[in-house]
């Protein structure tokens, strides 16, 4: 034990990502517990949850935010909060799917609390003021907010000690590295941050959500524009019976009364999930329709028993991780890079290149652009730090995140930013195996919080009260 | 079998085994003799016949330890690293007795200076740097172990950034300072500039390393192409170049040899009517030396001196020349044993001649191989001359064997000079005469063979150039016209 400098100390890994928690110990190869981060949230009985909202696009911002108000005037006992694959997958009248993420960061706490009682109490099972927990963050996560994390921590939940880790710094770790440009292109948000020496750089960092769910939605118009007709997710169908390649589908729909308008579009985006993880593919060099099209090409099944043969169309919208200026089809779609919203017709507008990033040298060497594509987004983020470190960088580009997962998603990134950084030895690291690949924060946690070494660095109980919450910033770098 | 199923059944069986006993008391007293390790089945089976010897099957007895499993309990500690006094817990071995956590020794903190109010303002005062945004950057320093990538990334005091070239001039320009300050001993100590040498930093010559760096990082795909196609092109060139010089050189070489064949012709001619040769022998390395051009008229001076001092007086030498002048007539003087060893003469007076040869009778002798033939008749005429071998030989067969490759060419030759190929009377002026003919012929017939491969090269050289430049290639009579 001592050999791998290991000592566990059985403490808690909890990553709260944009699309899916992972927890479990420290120490664990794989996290002990995964479930979705959409909570589905059940209004008290009395209230009536606003279920006549029409159509199937996204939730109005509006109605959203309005909820969340009652849901902080009504006492808490009226709201029922359901977490688990199994609980927000199964259909409930007026059950709403709401996300405590917003682009990284904590929106809601009360939705994040009850992710962390999920966690504690029904997944793992544990008594938290028995074991020290370990959180992970966005890297660019603010100082007020992990006040917030540490308050929650040390005043509701009781944890002995604390500690709270950047996703970036986690992900090289998991991939055996201390220095590294971390690209994460996960559910909600891609970013490209770079670390060195178990530092995350706060220079260059840059995150837009132009990610898994971004495409999902993006197909949904596609398809929506391509067949006529809106896509029937898998709750809604009772029986289906087959039919020929491209004709209507021919199924009998289930009566699904009072459905929330965001479980019935979440449901439509896992439905392009799974169309996603079968046919998408990323296309090794830029995207070139005739290339393409002598491709094979690969049949897809909707649930409702729609059919058909998809051909470059499989290519084109994973496109628009690379080229998202040019292939996103649905404008209409908010699109925000480094936190702001970004606005179709200033074109460059250089307010929207991330005051946030910080260091205006870094905005400049971002190009007038900010709305780039993945290798861009790499380079540049190692183009704003130092030129002595900017080889080690480009050789440990890290790829992690389940978008990654893409066919010809690593060797498009090798092919362009070989050109980019011509002069450059560029070598990329990207996990062969799934589960790493996906879990790659929880893994860097586990490494990191399994570590004996580690243990001197735990914001204890002590600490928090006598020097507040403050602590974490001076802590946890 | 009876015996087994009673054994099963637990029947008392008493009664037979006593019937049994009395019936065959014989049997029972070799039942009583039953070894052990065989199953009684077995036992029965071949009971009474011949004792067979049995392999008693040996197994790995259980491993008896004397110690227990160690407990491993689940205990709490504290470590030293640590200000607080947090206690986490860990499995440990039950007896292994709780000292200061194994890895708070790890715990290494980077010593970054710290100085007093006094030794700020004596030393450490700056018109850039507050005193307040001093103890911040050190702040960051100890926070971050001088990682000043991420200082300076880090670094934000009151809204303000730095460059890391300013962080790090500051960060030893402080430490040098309070080194300086603090150090007891005298300023040149060299502890102190060893110690002081440890913190130089230029920040100018840094900024300019990252600019380069910069432009080195910036390239194109394009520009790179095109500097290693540049690249490779210069090194061509430069191989090129090589070889042509190298080429020259022979072919200069070459000339040379002739010239001096002339000139030692000239000589020999001279020295026989002065009846001094050998000293004209004893000089062709200098005629042959390059600071001294090969000038014919030269090494006929020399020659016809045929004495070292006079040498070094009359002979328009270069210091090195009297430098060798003098080296050999050391030589000369220090009458070395060895002095007859370089020299084919056999008289006393020519051996001193023959020493003058020896210094650099090396050189001497790559040259003879570099210029091929041109040397080696005169050689071979006065090493026929001085070296008679024993009993009666003909004149004609001391003339120097021509090279099997090229004595086709040469006989070709001769025979267009209308001259036989064998001396028809072979006198020893006719002999020498055709050798220095065979000699001469081999000299042109080399010089041909290269006239004629660089003419060929400058063909190819024009041809590259023209499809270089992206005219048509001229025609071959065309060259062959410039060249003309």
């Amino acid at each position: 034990m001592v050999v791998y400098c290991g000592d566990e100390v059985s403490a808690l890994v909890l990553d709260i990502g944009g699309s899916w928690v992972r927890a479990g110990y420290a120490g664990d190869d794989t996290p002990k517990a995964v479930l979705p981060s959409w909570v589905g949230c059940l209004q008290g009985e009395t209230q009536d949850a606003p279920a006549e909202e029409k159509g199937q696009g996204s939730p109005k911002p509006s109605s959203d935010a309005m909820e969340v108000d009652e849901a902080k005037a009504t006492p808490k006992s009226t709201t029922k909060y359901l977490i688990g694959d199994g609980e927000t997958s199964a259909w409930r009248p007026h059950m709403e799917l709401k996300n405590p993420l917003q682009d990284g960061l904590v929106n809601d706490w009360d939705l994040y609390e009850q992710i962390w009682h999920a966690c504690f109490d029904k997944q793992l099972r544990v008594d938290p003021r028995e074991n020290p927990l370990f959180v992970t963050e966005a890297s660019w996560n603010t100082p007020a907010l992990r006040e917030k994390l540490v308050e929650l921590a040390f005043e509701k939940f009781e944890f002995p000690a604390f500690y709270v880790a950047k996703d970036a710094v986690l992900s090289a770790f998991a991939s055996g590295r201390s220095t590294a440009v971390v690209l994460d292109c996960g559910g909600t948000t891609t970013s490209a941050v770079a670390v060195y020496d178990g530092y995350m750089l706060k220079q260059g960092q840059n995150y837009n959500n132009i990610a898994g769910d971004f495409i999902s939605e993006q197909m949904l118009y596609q398809f929506q524009k391509d067949v006529g007709q809106p896509l029937v997710p898998r709750y809604q169908v009772a029986s289906k019976k087959p039919v020929e390649l491209g004709q209507p589908a021919d199924a009998v729909l289930r009566d699904r009364p009072d459905t929330h308008p965001s479980y019935h579009h979440r449901m439509q985006l896992q439905t392009l999930h799974e169309y996603k993880e079968t046919v998408c593919q990323v296309s090794e060099f830029p995207y070139q329709e005739e290339v393409l099209a002598a491709r094979p090409q690969k049949p897809f099944e909707f649930p409702d028993g729609f059919n058909l043969q998809v051909g470059t169309e499989r290519y084109r919208l994973p496109e628009i991780l690379f080229q998202p200026q040019e292939y996103i089809v649905d404008r209409s779609q908010s699109v925000h890079v480094n936190g702001k919203p970004w606005d179709w017709s200033g074109g460059n507008q250089p307010q929207a290149n991330g005051s946030t990033v910080g260091n205006p040298t870094a905005a400049g060497s971002a190009g007038a652009n900010p709305l780039m594509g993945v290798p861009r987004m790499i380079y540049n983020c190692v183009n704003a730090c130092d030129i002595d470190v900017r080889p080690h960088l480009l050789n440990n580009v890290v790829l992690t995140g389940g978008s990654t997962l893409f066919p010809g998603f690593t060797d498009r990134v090798n092919f362009e930013l070989s050109h980019l950084a011509a002069g450059q030895r560029v070598r990329m690291h990207a996990a062969g195996n799934t589960v790493e690949r996906k879990y790659s924060t929880w893994l860097g946690g586990s490494i990191l919080a399994s570590l004996g070494t580690f243990h001197q660095l735990w914001i204890s109980r002590q600490d928090y009260s006598e020097h507040g919450a403050s602590i974490v910033n001076k802590k946890c770098q | 079998m009876a015996n087994d199923v009673l054994d099963i059944m637990e029947v008392d069986r008493e009664p037979s085994v006593s019937h049994k006993a009395q019936a065959l008391p014989t049997t029972s007293a070799k039942k009583e003799k039953k070894p052990e390790g065989v199953s009684r089945e077995l036992f029965n089976l071949i009971g009474g016949a011949p004792a067979v010897v049995i392999n008693k099957p040996t197994f790995k007895a259980k491993p008896r330890l004397a110690s227990k499993a160690t407990h491993w309990v689940w205990r709490g500690f504290t470590s030293s690293a640590r200000e607080d006094d947090l206690v986490l817990h860990h499995w440990v071995k039950a007896n292994d007795e709780p000292l200061d956590y194994h890895f708070a020794s790890f715990n290494q903190m980077v010593d970054v200076v710290e100085y007093t109010d006094t030794e700020y303002d004596l030393y450490l005062k700056s018109d850039e740097w507050s005193r307040s945004e001093t103890d911040y950057l050190l702040d960051l320093c100890r926070r971050f172990d001088l990682r000043f990538v991420v200082i300076a990334d880090r670094y934000d005091f009151q809204g303000t950034t730095r460059s890391i070239e300013d962080i790090k001039e500051r960060y030893y320009m402080i430490q040098q300072k309070l080194l300086r300050a603090r150090h007891q001993g005298g300023m040149h100590d060299q502890a102190l500039q060893r110690e002081l040498s440890l913190y130089e930093y230029n920040k100018d010559r840094e900024i300019e390393r990252k600019t380069y760096l910069e432009g080195l990082y910036r390239r194109t795909l394009d520009q790179i192409q095109e500097e290693e196609t540049l690249f490779l092109e210069a090194r061509r060139l430069e191989t090129n170049e090589k070889r042509l010089t190298q080429e020259r050189q022979s072919i200069l070489r070459l000339l040379n040899a002739h010239e001096t064949n002339l000139a030692l012709r000239n000589a020999s001619l001279r020295s026989r009517r002065n009846a001094s040769l050998q000293v004209g022998v004893g000089k062709l390395d200098d005629s042959q030396s390059p600071d001294r051009g090969g000038s014919p008229q030269l090494v006929g001076q020399d020659g016809y001196l045929g004495d070292t001092t006079m040498t070094e007086v009359d002979s328009p030498s270069t210091p090195a020349m009297t430098y060798k002048n003098k080296k050999r007539k050391l030589l000369k003087r220090s009458g070395t044993t060895e002095s007859g060893k370089g020299s084919l003469a056999s008289s006393p007076a020519l051996a001193n001649h023959g020493q003058l040869g020896t210094p650099r009778g090396t050189e001497m002798h790559d040259f003879d191989n570099g210029m091929g033939v041109a040397v080696t008749p005169l050689m071979t005429r006065l090493s026929s001359k001085d070296k008679h071998p024993p009993g009666a030989y003909l004149r004609s067969t001391r003339i120097a064997p021509v090279k099997l490759s090229m004595s086709q060419k040469v006989l070709a030759f001769l025979d267009e000079l209308n001259v036989p190929p064998r001396p028809v009377m072979a006198t020893g002026p006719i002999c020498s005469e055709f050798d220095h003919l065979q000699a001469n012929i081999l000299t042109l017939l080399d010089l041909k063979k290269h006239v004629d491969k660089l003419e060929h090269d400058v063909k190819v050289s024009l041809a590259r150039k023209a499809m270089l430049l992206g005219q048509s290639p001229p025609s071959v009579h065309h060259i062959v016209k410039e060249e003309q």
